[in-house]
């Protein structure tokens, strides 16, 4: 008895090892959940599948924070939703943008909601917002298919069994890989990003401060002009057929004894799911290109989505909106100038289909925005229309795109203050680009500040009060070679090159003083 | 089978006496197993691109040598410290080499995982098995505390396809 008990006390004695050190971790650092997470590659020299970074980044900074209205669904919403603008328009209400990519598929969006519903309770309304050309429930997008990465997350976010397997020091994971593959640094800054991908870096610049959307960048500037629909005219029709069905798709369901379609069966999921949670559940397809219905046909998806909200009634599923072609990067993501329109849309409908009674909200707090924004030219930034960064200049200097004359810059701040944007550019570019640029946020023009010496490298405009705070302190700075206020619904390519602006750096500072609001 | 037709561990031994001979017999059928591993795995298009990465090595390692054997001379005559110019020599391989330098680190570091139970079971004339029987207790836990973490933190989170799927 004793020889068969001693063979197993080293197992004992490292069993309590173990457990010492898992206590002593949590008791001392309190990892969050999402930290404990196995969904990481973590691969030696090897990054991860780009997404995989877009929805961990999401779900470390955003799964904390407390919302009444979240999101969830492909990278169409992801792009084409900003919370500050939705949130400006619902008082009360703080909305979150957890849209990711088609490749979570609806168990990854399923998973994050129930670990958003279990941890907030202020979450009043779940949202899935979605492209119906093709990203609707379909097996392509279900958990049959292995490379979805909804599935990683489901085992991560919401497997009880698997939870066991994540004990509290995992969340210590990525900086013991880190420090041990590349060496404490050697190899690699141990801060480094977790990838130098373009569209990964503009997303960490900007997620965070606006509650998880990130500019359209899969086609950066969306010019010159192109067929939205060529990639799937390019298609093999074997291989759209089973990534976009053209009809429903169905299932054997043997809760029913009967066939279902996989929009039945799988949004009845999440209205189960919100109605145990005592919220309700929104339906919201992205804008459709025109043009799209020739390759298309999305009215009997569109149908089926209609039958399923028919028959649960506390389901809301707005209309499917056709947009004009021009309006969009791709035929699934709506293109940057157009993002607070998008946005406004889907406030538009929320306001119109308030939460019921009971549930009235009231907006939990959101990290305070900064009171001064410094964006470099030579680290990456939310913008649109800019060039990449010319590190030859000293500093590094970006330009607006050759042949364009707008450009876009974002920035979150502190609203209820005006803001003095400055514009640093190099020696003798700043006469030319003070006799041309015009600044304007959300239609209102910023005010140029005067100057005494025409050859000093920073230009200085004031942003009025009323243009900060129209969406919560989102900015989308608007800088025009021609004088515009508001963003052309045709692009053009007809400026000279050399006539493009240029700039070092960009600053934003918020402005008190006589005549102005004191700061809170 | 071609040890039987041609036992160079024999010849090398003969050659080279019992100690080196076995040593060099060691190391060349490392690599003849390193070299039979990528005729298993890589493609008929992969192939040539290793063979020409294997044959470019001695070419990679050599050529930061010659800029450094004026720092050594000062060493051996006594006018530079030892240390300070092996640091800066292994500086200088690591940053004209990187690459090497990073993946030659990833394959120490993986590689000795297997390396170092390997040796502890060859010292203990067995296998690892046969000198964990041997440790202490504690010896025995904290090798299981130590590979309990080692899983966690570096297993692959992503299933390898079986490798006799590649064919």
């Amino acid at each position: 008895m004793n020889s068969s008990i001693s063979r197993f006390r080293p197992w004992l004695l490292a069993l309590a090892a173990i457990l010492g050190i898992e206590a002593a971790y949590w008791w001392f650092a309190r990892p969050d959940p999402v930290a404990r997470s196995n969904f990481l590659e973590l691969r030696f020299a090897q990054p991860d599948v780009i997404q995989r970074y877009f929805a961990y980044g999401k779900m470390e900074e955003l799964a904390p924070r407390s919302a009444t209205i979240l999101h969830v669904g492909d990278s169409s919403g992801f792009h084409a939703v900003i919370p500050p603008v939705v949130d400006s328009m619902l008082p009360g209400e703080r909305y979150l943008n957890f849209g990711i990519a088609t490749t979570i598929g609806f168990p990854g969006y399923y998973a994050l909601a129930q670990h958003m519903l279990e941890r907030h309770p202020s979450l009043h309304t779940l949202v899935i917002y979605f492209s119906m050309l093709c990203a609707y429930p379909q097996p392509f997008l279900l958990s049959d298919n292995p490379q979805l990465l909804g599935t990683d997350l489901a085992n991560d976010l919401s497997d009880p069994a698997r939870f066991m397997l994540r004990p509290p020091t995992l969340a210590l994971r990525e900086e013991v890989t880190n420090r041990v593959y590349y060496l404490n640094g050697r190899f690699r800054v141990l801060d480094a990003p977790r990838t130098d991908n373009s569209g990964y870096l503009t997303f960490r610049s900007i997620m965070t401060q606006v509650g998880g959307w990130t500019r359209e960048t899969d086609n950066p500037d969306d010019l010159p002009p192109r067929n939205i629909m060529a990639a799937w005219q390019a298609l093999d029709p074997r291989v759209a057929e089973r990534t976009c069905p053209r009809q429903p798709t169905t299932a054997w369901d043997w809760g029913s004894f009967s066939r279902r379609t996989h929009i039945d069966i799988v949004l009845s999921e999440f209205a189960d799911l919100v109605a145990r949670h005592n919220a309700r559940l929104v339906l919201i397809p992205n804008p459709i290109p025109t043009g799209s219905e020739a390759f298309r046909e999305i009215a009997p998806i569109e149908n089926e989505f209609r039958r399923f909200v028919a028959r649960r009634p506390e389901v809301l599923l707005a209309p499917a909106d056709v947009w004009p072609s021009h309006r969009f990067s791709v035929a699934a993501h709506v293109a940057t100038p157009h993002a607070v329109a998008s946005s406004e849309r889907v406030a538009r409908f929320l306001a119109a289909h308030p939460p019921r009674q009971g549930r009235a909200a009231s907006a939990p707090p959101e990290p305070t925005p900064a009171d001064r924004v410094s964006i470099s030219a030579a680290q990456p930034f939310s913008g649109y229309v800019w060039d990449t960064p010319d590190r030859t200049t000293t500093p590094p200097s970006i330009a607006m795109r050759a042949g364009r004359s707008e450009a876009l810059l974002h920035a979150r701040v502190r609203p209820g203050a005006p803001y003095r944007l400055t514009i640093e550019v190099p020696p003798g570019r700043a006469e030319a680009a003070r006799e041309a640029l015009t600044v304007s946020v959300f239609g209102v023009l910023a005010e140029p500040e005067a100057t005494e010496d025409r050859a000093a490298t920073t230009l200085a405009f004031t942003i009025p009060e009323a243009a900060v705070s129209r969406h919560g302190g989102f900015l989308e700075i608007l800088l025009s070679l021609r004088g515009l206020t508001a963003w052309p619904e045709a692009q053009t390519t007809d400026r000279p090159a050399a006539e493009a602006l240029r700039v070092h750096r960009f600053g934003l500072e918020r402005q008190t003083g006589p005549g102005l609001a004191a700061l809170p | 089978m071609l040890y039987r037709i041609a036992p160079l561990d024999r010849w090398l031994m003969a050659a080279f006496g019992q100690w080196l001979g076995r040593k060099l017999a060691i190391v060349l059928m490392f690599h003849l197993v390193c070299f039979g591993w990528i005729l298993f795995r890589a493609s008929t298009t992969e192939f040539p691109l290793v063979w020409a990465s294997v044959l470019a090595l001695p070419q990679v390692v050599l050529a930061p040598w010659p800029p450094l054997v004026p720092y050594w001379d000062h060493v051996w005559a006594g006018t530079a410290g030892f240390l300070p110019v092996l640091a800066g020599s292994i500086n200088h391989i690591v940053v004209s080499n990187w690459l090497f330098a990073v993946f030659g680190w990833g394959t120490l570091l993986f590689g000795l995982t297997l390396f170092l139970p390997d040796y502890l079971g060859y010292r203990a004339n067995g296998e690892f098995p046969d000198r964990y029987a041997r440790m202490s207790v504690a010896a025995r836990a904290a090798t299981i505390v130590v590979l309990v973490y080692a899983l966690l933190f570096f297993g692959r989170r992503q299933a390898n396809e079986f490798i006799y799927f590649a064919f």
